[in-house]
């Protein structure tokens, strides 16, 4: 590993290559967190260090809108995150341990089509779907819409670990007396753990900071925070847009680590039977 | 004959079939009691379906398995009184030692304090009593070996099967695990029925043996039976080494045969005694094993030599191994202990007669 990460850093143009991706992907981002910390109005013009603008998100004009936004995320994340994990973790099972069947590829490639297809027609095509069986636009139908294209980022860990967990800890359970379920629950549900957390918390994320379904199929007078900064970004930049989105950016740092974090504990807790 | 509680296991005319391909032909086979039973085989000859058929993890296609005379066919595997131990161990890697022992206990709802009696007794049987809350990863192979073993002894199974246990320890401490898993199995007083494709640990352990080859069982008996005594061709050239001779009977004398090899040559020999079969004509092969045949300088007018030149001439540190091209081609191997101080073994290129000891051949018509 160390041999390696020598080895690459040699190579001509490296150095300048890396740095270039540096800039080009956080440079804006740092741009942002810094002049959310700014004490002027402006967002090009340095004023000095100040918390005005995050103090402005909790207490500010546009507070109230920020504060139903937030909780309609919040919620509609966690409950499509428990949705799409309890349909991502099944469907992960049936797929890994039923064997060979007919149609097996092509369920695995629906299942994570969602990810494939280009958003923009997953939006139109879901607005369309709504509005042609008369389902009103709004909470619920985001909350749908979410669970939908949750479940293939759920699906995806799941599935990556489940692959490597033999099917005979399961075998083993059985043959000790377990039923079915209670070899699922007390072997293979921990075993699978660490790949179901993370599966979670991707949805999580996903949910969080989706704009462009949420934005066609919310209908009117509902706002999730990515639609509600949009529509704040609209009405021209305020220094407020920077401190809410520094706040998203750091849970979404969050999460992702702690995700990352599981995965790798979970590797290391059942490292291969060696020899 | 064995009276009907002595026998733990009975399979008849048991049939597996994966669609077209056939795993196990016909085979039915009985198992005593607290016998150390063997199921050898090369790769893909059925036996771990057999075992994995006992456990309750495949259906059969057709026939019938009893447990100490109840039908278990239709049981559901967790259900049977039988534990397994796996090739890989399994062991649940969230589980420390002793949860991991205790959980067959749990499943069967035996009180608590009964339980950890009971697996903390296991775990003393493993020697792994202070290991008890470690996590599997923390153990070596061997030792994850003897976790796997206890778990598998804790509900009190009426069978243990074992499927390749030994095969993932390296040479030393598998040689070390069969003759501590001989003692468990006599301590624990269960019927093991033990799978395995090495002969060596087959021979070391089982009380008998059932050596398979693509799907049915070839034959079954003691160590002794299967390597003195093979029925049959797969039977000889599997278990030990073994020289082939193409050879054809010319005689009947009682209990032997008179055989006639290539080179005109007549040797007496054994023959399987359930080849009634047999008649002068029969064509078959003649098995020698290589340490039956012994270097005399001296040409052997008895008829029972075989004369040839040495073309290879190997030292194995305990033996030597000569190759020699008999007169009419074939060659045979020939293995002399080196601890016989005044022999002097021929080198390459010299002609040497080969004795065959007395009991050292034997017919096999299949």
């Amino acid at each position: 590993m160390s041999a390696a990460g020598e080895r690459i850093k040699s190579y001509p143009g490296f150095g300048l290559l890396a740095a270039t991706c540096l800039v080009l992907l956080y440079a804006p981002l740092l741009v942002v967190m810094v002049y959310s910390f700014n004490d002027s109005p402006s967002i090009t013009r340095w004023g000095g260090f100040s918390l005005t603008w995050y103090v402005d998100v909790f207490t500010g004009v546009e507070a109230g809108k920020f504060k139903v936004a937030a909780w309609n995320s919040i919620t509609i994340a966690l409950m499509a995150t428990v949705a799409s994990t309890l349909i991502a973790t099944s469907a992960a099972i049936g797929m890994t341990r039923s064997g060979q069947w007919r149609g097996k590829s092509a369920s695995f490639a629906l299942i994570n089509l969602p990810i494939m297809v280009p958003e923009i027609v997953t939006a139109v095509a879901t607005l369309i779907f709504f509005s042609a069986i008369g389902f009103k636009t709004g909470y619920l139908s985001i909350l749908l819409a979410h669970i939908v294209f949750c479940i293939p980022f759920a699906y995806l860990p799941i599935a990556a670990r489940l692959q490597g967990v033999s099917s005979s800890y399961e075998e083993a359970a059985i043959d000790l007396y377990a039923s079915r379920w209670q070899a699922f629950r007390f072997v293979l549900l921990p075993i699978l753990l660490p790949g179901i957390i993370s599966g979670a918390l991707l949805a999580f994320i996903v949910s969080l900071d989706d704009f462009l379904i949420t934005n066609f199929v919310k209908g009117a007078g509902v706002e999730t925070l990515p639609t509600a900064i949009f529509g704040a970004v609209k009405q021209g930049i305020k220094p407020n847009i920077m401190a809410i989105s520094t706040l998203m950016l750091l849970v979404s740092i969050l999460f992702v680590t702690v995700s990352w974090w599981i995965g790798r504990i979970g590797e290391k807790a059942d490292a291969p039977v060696s020899e | 004959m064995t009276e009907v509680s002595d026998i733990a296991v009975q399979l008849s005319n048991v049939k597996k079939q994966y669609g077209e391909a056939v795993a196990l032909h016909d085979v039915s086979l009985t198992i005593n009691d607290k016998e150390f039973f063997t199921l050898l085989g090369p790769s893909g000859c059925g036996k771990t379906t057999l075992l994995r058929i006992i456990a309750g993890f495949e259906n059969v296609t057709a026939g019938s398995v009893f447990l100490h005379g109840k039908e278990i066919a239709s049981l559901p595997a967790n259900q049977r009184p039988v534990n397994t131990v796996f090739q890989q161990y399994s062991l649940f890697p969230h589980m420390s030692v002793e949860e991991n022992v205790l959980f067959g206990l749990q499943m069967r709802k035996v009180p608590t304090s009964q339980a950890s009696k009971r697996a903390k007794a296991m775990l003393e049987l493993v020697q792994l009593e202070n290991f008890a809350s470690r996590l599997p990863s923390q153990l070596s192979g061997g030792q994850q070996q003897r976790v796997a073993l206890a778990r598998a002894l804790a509900p009190e199974p009426e069978v243990l099967l074992l499927d390749e246990p030994l095969s993932a320890l390296d040479l030393k401490l598998r040689q070390a695990m069969r003759i501590e898993l001989k003692q468990i199995q006599e301590e624990a007083g269960i019927t093991f029925i033990f799978v395995t494709h090495d002969q060596e640990e087959a021979l070391t352990m089982s009380d008998r043996i059932a050596v398979m080859s693509a799907g049915n069982v070839q034959q079954i008996g003691t160590s002794h039976d299967i390597y003195d005594a093979p029925t049959n061709r797969f039977v000889a050239d599997f278990i030990g080494e073994s020289n082939l001779l193409d050879s054809e009977v010319v005689k009947i004398d009682g209990d032997r045969v008179q055989c006639l090899l290539p080179g005109g040559l007549h040797v007496s020999s054994t023959v399987s005694d359930n080849n009634s079969s047999i008649k002068p004509g029969t064509k078959g092969h003649l098995c020698i094993r290589p340490e039956r045949l012994s270097v005399s300088n001296a040409a052997d007018t008895n008829g029972n030599s075989l004369t040839g030149v040495v073309v290879r001439h190997i030292y194995l540190g305990t033996d030597t191994q000569l190759v020699v091209e008999l007169t009419h081609g074939q060659t045979v191997q020939v293995r002399t202990q080196n601890s016989d101080q005044g022999l002097r073994l021929p080198a390459a290129g010299e002609t040497v007669n080969l004795h065959i000891q007395s009991g050292g051949s034997r017919f096999l018509s299949a």
